[in-house]
């Protein structure tokens, strides 16, 4: 047992190594854009240079003479072939960048040039020169033009603005009080994958390889645009390089990829360069907020008060509307929530993990944090006092809480007693010490979800469900559901995922995969279980006849009953089947009755953590210890430690590395994560890896990962809780609490740069 | 990059004789900044002159103080030689920083200084050091070589075969890296050697200036009366011409110059 | 215009027709039909496409397959102990989870080798100095800078790479 594979305590699974890692190490794993596809030819965007007006003419001529091209397909070419497409339910945008020739953000697809080579179509693509009629953009926030809407009923994610009591009453009475504003901005995903679309049709036929966090939604959503029925249209991702949101939202490319090489009778394939990535794919909204809170001088907080700005393009009104999560996290008294959309020139952004929380809970916890300050209270204390099992909106009761079980086995591995309280008191020669905590929070979502699972007599397991491994190592934990449900040792499971061609999944959003396959698949399971069980008691003259399937349980090949046993393959022989398949579908409860056929028409109903009898939230505690060099101000974090208590963890092993991962992730979303905008003509600046800033190998020597026991059956009979986007929303906050406490200084504003600190 | 022919050159005039024979041509070291610059189109060259395999360029001499780095010889290269680091650690060091493994393992000091990328790393040596950047046709001392931002005394065609320099009896390299990214935001060398019989102390910075590499009058002066970090706290240097963007401002980058000068000096003195 | 280049790729000698604009990334990807080199940016910033040519590691998006003529190229595909043996170092980047997504860890790996061959010995600090060029946007380097040492703990215990 080493570092990477930690004992698992109480109801945690074995912390087995990835199903698939070999395939990884070895280069065999094949993404989208290895596929060798005969006779492909290859696809490039041009983009538009303005953010603002309307194509008036494309100039494609030196374009075409260029040796080996095949096609150029331009704004109105695709009439009454290609539908326009949809904003929301698997599609990221209603822009439709070839059947209009307005321009609504830098960056749009004007043209797609096909050609025999990649160099060829890239060749071509450059010598397109198009007109346009421009116009004055509206960037972002505080640039003239912009629109102002209030969220609530804009999207039919936000509803409503959560809301309990008379705040205005609360906050008068209160004895101190906070009042700030606080910012996060642009970020983009920024995957290792690069985004692509490869589609071959055949005999009516099309089939799309493209990495995908939805291949369901996308088929349907793909059939729709293309004017073909679902059935003739399949979306294959078996191994996704990382998407974090990203690949959730088809975005218009693929239909016009999958609609090129149908005008073309040959195979196509586009590979995005990282750069038209910025403005074609999605991203995360900038945001603005502002917090009231009031508490008494005990700590304890009578008034609360967030509102919300969020940005989004003038066609589609995206939002995340943290409000939901931040107005339900402690026992305030009154709250008040308000959240607006302002609208501008920019492509449609999209979801990018823990979407609401990442923005919402970094205002929260550092209003949290300087509420602490201003009642001279322990950070973690304060929490203490504020922590509730019942959340103060509707009043329901947490269906499982460890929140401060979180923060005091993460304070003691930490050594927060070692700290003391005065700004810039602790030093290391050149470096001021800081040390800040914060809260982490998601919620637990769980969706409909079908599987199938066979047996076979020589105890080999086939697990098909259409969810996707994008990194977070759904594989792996659903083949340990199906080997410990069919007593199999895991390493019999092979496991099937990825294709709109097997049993229907959600988006692999929203942290709900584990929660929802795991589920379907033991459902499916404990269907084989209830055959082999029945033949085994039921047999005439079996070693376990006559007892009640009630008292039967499975264990390495055999169905045993106390001293009683058969094995599995005697058991089938003896029913006369080689294999037992069975197919199952989960639906969470209060799911409607058309979920599951909604599923299959990727129309998904994920039932939110916030929804149902109880509320369903996973927590955890975050600390951080920055060290900044007191003249030139550089900033490192030296030391993260977070606990997480996320109910019932399949693996140790990847719930760590997520975890993990998710912190480092938090980290540069503290320190480096921005996509810088030129004001003036609306577009991206830093468009690729050397100055968008991701998270390099940076100087964090001391991960810690707590992993705290916490039993919950309300939330799904896995018992399971997501935590793939946790680990990522307490760092920020956590390090801007620590930077304050070395230096006195409180950043508001994401990223934390060495200028703020000077 | 679409229509491209190119030549593999064995020897420098058989380089020069290639060179003569395209429309648009260009000469092709590490290809750390041209390929980047052809899949951009910020370059459109007709013709590579591979000059990769030219035995003449390659190898690091070190004879007593004198030391000569064939234009050809990569990053990795120079900081691994143990002759070099014996006589100038600091040269060693530099290189042993510049960029990423692969990066070094590809880029040469010639094809660096042929750029003079503002924020690259040797021009900051080869100033301070003095040194004099040899080509097939003459030798340019280092402060004629680097004349702004991407520009250099070089002509039409010329190539740097090598770079060549004395050993200091001190110097020192620090750079303070974006944190993420490569290039030094701002790197400052020292060096204390002998001119005329007397103590010459050259103090060069890249990475910060708005017209490439200079020399700190200031830090200099300071050097010069004690070669000691100390004394170089509380130097104030102008940001007037230093450079602004979006990774920092010239007032952040003029302060960062004295502290890396301090750093530098430390190193110098170690 | 294609010309026809000769290379050592794994240890075979092969010769492939190419143009002079293709670089040595997609060049082994398409007439290669190597795959496991990854292109991540395409510009040198992201480490996915390290190889490693003539025993040094180099981001091969920014090498013209035309400069690797007559070379000795590794790739991902040759690294292994034996036939469906895994190398050392992808048996322990598999203990240790070192891959996630799996995206950038063929470039990894290759880079890991590279260093391994020159220092066999490294400290975490020279671990992290050595694939600083290399991203990785799922693990946080953790569990990879783990694999890594315990791949060098091995080959003092006399494996070899």
């Amino acid at each position: 047992m080493n570092e990477a594979a930690p004992l698992p305590k109480g109801n945690m699974g074995e912390p087995v190594a990835r199903i698939d890692a070999r395939l990884k190490v070895t280069g065999d794993a094949r993404y989208p854009a290895d596929l060798p596809v005969r006779d492909v030819a290859h696809a490039v965007l041009v983009t538009s240079p303005i953010a603002r007006g309307r194509l008036t003419q494309l100039h494609t001529e030196a374009a075409r003479a260029v040796p080996g091209v095949l096609d150029i397909i331009a704004a109105g070419d695709v009439d009454g072939e290609l539908e326009r497409p949809q904003f929301g339910n698997s599609g990221s945008t209603s822009i439709a960048p070839l059947h209009d020739r307005r321009i609504w953000h830098d960056g749009q697809i004007v043209a797609l040039v096909v050609a025999e080579t990649f160099e060829a179509a890239s060749e071509a693509a450059a010598l397109v020169r198009a007109d346009f009629q421009a116009e004055e953009p509206s960037s972002g926030f505080g640039s003239p033009g912009i629109e102002i809407i209030p969220a609530a009923g804009a999207s039919p994610l936000y509803p409503e603005n959560p809301e309990a009591g008379d705040f205005d009453a609360a906050w008068a009475t209160a004895e101190i009080s906070i009042d700030e504003t606080y910012s996060t901005p642009t970020q983009h995903h920024n995957p290792m994958e690069l985004f692509s679309t490869t589609a071959s049709w055949f005999d009516g036929d099309v089939t799309v390889n493209e990495s995908s966090q939805n291949v369901t939604g996308w088929k349907n959503t793909l059939a729709r645009q293309l004017k073909v029925d679902p059935e003739h249209v399949r979306v294959v991702s078996p191994y996704v390089g990382g998407a974090f949101g990203s690949r959730g939202p088809m975005t218009p490319r693929t239909a016009i990829i999958a609609h090129a090489a149908r005008r073309l009778g040959r195979p196509v394939r586009c590979v995005v360069t990282r750069k038209q990535a910025y403005t074609t794919q999605t991203y995360r909204a900038e945001t603005r907020h502002h917090i009231r809170m009031g508490a008494m001088k005990d700590g304890r907080i009578v008034a609360f008060r967030h509102e919300g700005w969020e940005l989004t393009s003038r066609p589609d009104n995206y939002v995340v509307g943290g409000t939901g999560t931040t107005a339900r996290m402690y026992g305030y008294g009154a709250v008040e929530t308000k959240v607006s959309l302002v609208k501008a020139d920019r492509n449609t952004p999209s979801y990018m993990r823990s979407p609401p929380e990442t923005p919402y809970v970094y205002a929260l916890e550092n209003a949290m944090d300087e509420m602490a300050v201003a009642l001279a209270m322990d950070p973690v204390e304060f929490r203490r006092v504020n922590d509730t099992m019942t959340e103060p909106i509707e009043g329901k009761p947490f269906s499982s809480r460890s929140l401060m079980e979180c923060y005091d086995q993460a304070a003691e591995a930490f050594g927060w007693n070692r700290r003391t309280r005065g700004i810039g008191s602790m030093r290391d020669g050149d470096w001021l010490v800081g040390m800040g905590c914060a809260t982490a929070v998601y919620p637990t979502n769980v969706a409909p979800c079908t599987a199938r699972v066979r047996l076979t007599a020589d105890g080999r397991i086939r697990v098909q469900s259409g969810s996707h491994e994008i990194g977070t190592g759904i594989r792996t934990v659903a083949a340990q559901m199906a080997a410990e449900r069919l007593g199999a040792p895991f390493w019999s499971v092979e496991v099937e995922m990825g294709d709109s061609s097997l049993p229907p999944a959600p988006v692999s959003g929203g942290s709900t995969s584990t929660a929802s396959v795991c589920s379907a698949v033991m459902k499916a399971c404990d269907a084989i279980r209830a055959r082999l069980f029945h033949a085994a008691v039921t047999a005439n003259d079996g070693p376990l006849s006559g007892l009640a399937p009630a008292d039967l349980g499975i264990a390495d090949g055999r169905i045993v009953a106390g001293a009683r046993v058969e094995a599995v393959a005697n058991a089938m022989e003896r029913m006369g089947v080689g294999e037992i398949e069975e197919y199952a579908e989960f639906a969470p409860e209060g799911s409607s009755a058309d979920a599951i056929a909604n599923l299959y028409k990727g129309k998904l109903e994920m039932r939110m953590g916030e929804e149902g009898a109880k509320v369903k939230y996973a927590f955890g505690a975050e600390f951080v210890e920055v060290r900044i060099h007191r003249l030139t101000r550089e900033t490192r974090v030296s030391r993260l430690v977070g606990a997480f208590a996320a109910g019932r963890i399949m693996n140790p092993r990847t719930a760590r590395s997520q975890l993990m991962g998710g912190m480092i992730w938090g980290v540069g979303c503290a320190l480096h994560e921005a996509t810088e905008m030129d004001r003036h003509s609306a577009r991206y600046v830093n468009t690729d890896l050397q100055d968008y800033l991701v998270p390099v190998n940076a100087d964090i020597q001391d991960v810690k990962v707590i992993l705290v026991e916490e039993k919950d059956t309300d939330v799904n009979p896995a018992g399971v809780k997501g935590l793939g986007e946790l680990g990522n929303v307490g760092t920020p906050a956590a390090v801007a609490s620590a930077v304050y406490h070395a230096t006195g200084k409180r950043i508001r504003d994401l990223p934390i740069r060495i200028e703020d600190l000077l | 990059m679409y229509s491209l022919n190119y030549h593999r050159a064995s020897s420098v005039a058989d380089a020069v004789k290639l060179a003569k024979k395209g429309d648009d041509v260009k000469y092709l070291a590490g290809g750390m900044t041209l390929i980047p610059a052809m899949k951009t189109r910020l370059s459109a060259p007709s013709d590579l002159i591979d000059l990769g395999h030219i035995g003449e360029l390659k190898g690091i001499k070190v004879s007593g103080k004198n030391v000569t780095i064939g234009a050809g010889t990569t990053h990795a290269e120079v900081a691994a030689n143990e002759k070099l680091k014996a006589v100038c650690p600091a040269v060693s060091d530099l290189a042993a920083h510049i960029g990423d493994p692969a990066v070094r393992h590809k880029g040469t000091i010639g094809g660096s200084i042929a750029n003079n990328d503002p924020a690259a790393d040797y021009p900051a040596a080869l100033l301070a050091l003095d040194a004099t950047v040899v080509t097939n046709k003459r030798e340019i001392a280092a402060a004629k070589f680097f004349t702004g931002l991407f520009e250099t005394a070089l002509k039409d065609g010329e190539i740097v075969t090598a770079v060549r320099f004395t050993a200091p009896a001190k110097a020192g390299y620090e750079k303070f890296r974006n944190p993420a990214s490569r290039y030094a935001m701002t790197g400052v060398f020292v060096a204390k050697g002998k001119a005329n019989g007397k103590d010459d102390v050259r103090v060069a910075v890249t990475g910060a200036g708005e017209n490439g590499v200079f020399r700190s009058k200031e830090i200099e002066a300071a050097l010069s009366k004690k070669f000691d970090a100390a004394a170089v706290e509380g130097v104030k240097v102008p940001s007037k011409n230093l450079m602004s963007d979006i990774h920092a401002s010239a007032d952040y980058r003029a302060a960062l110059v004295v502290v890396m000068a301090k750093r530098a000096t430390a190193k110098a003195n170690s | 215009m294609k010309r026809l280049v000769s290379m050592t790729v794994n240890g075979e000698e092969i010769e492939l027709a190419i143009p002079p604009y293709r670089t040595l990334l997609d060049v082994l990807r398409n007439e290669g039909r190597l795959t496991g080199t990854k292109k991540g940016c395409d510009v040198g910033d992201c480490g996915a496409c390290t190889v490693i040519m003539d025993g040094s590691p180099v981001n091969s998006c920014l090498v013209l397959g035309i400069e690797a003529e007559g070379a000795t190229i590794e790739t991902i595909e040759g690294q292994h102990a034996g036939p469906d043996l895994p190398h050392l170092i992808q048996e322990k980047f598999m203990d240790h989870g070192g891959a996630q997504c799996g995206f950038c860890t063929p470039g990894i790996i290759m880079m890991t080798k590279a260093l391994l061959k020159e220092n066999p010995n490294p400290t975490e600090s020279e671990v992290r100095f050595a694939i600083a060029g290399n991203i990785c946007r799922c693990t946080g380097y953790a569990k990879i800078v783990d694999a890594v040492l315990a791949a060098a703990e091995d080959l003092r215990k006399g494996r070899t790479l």
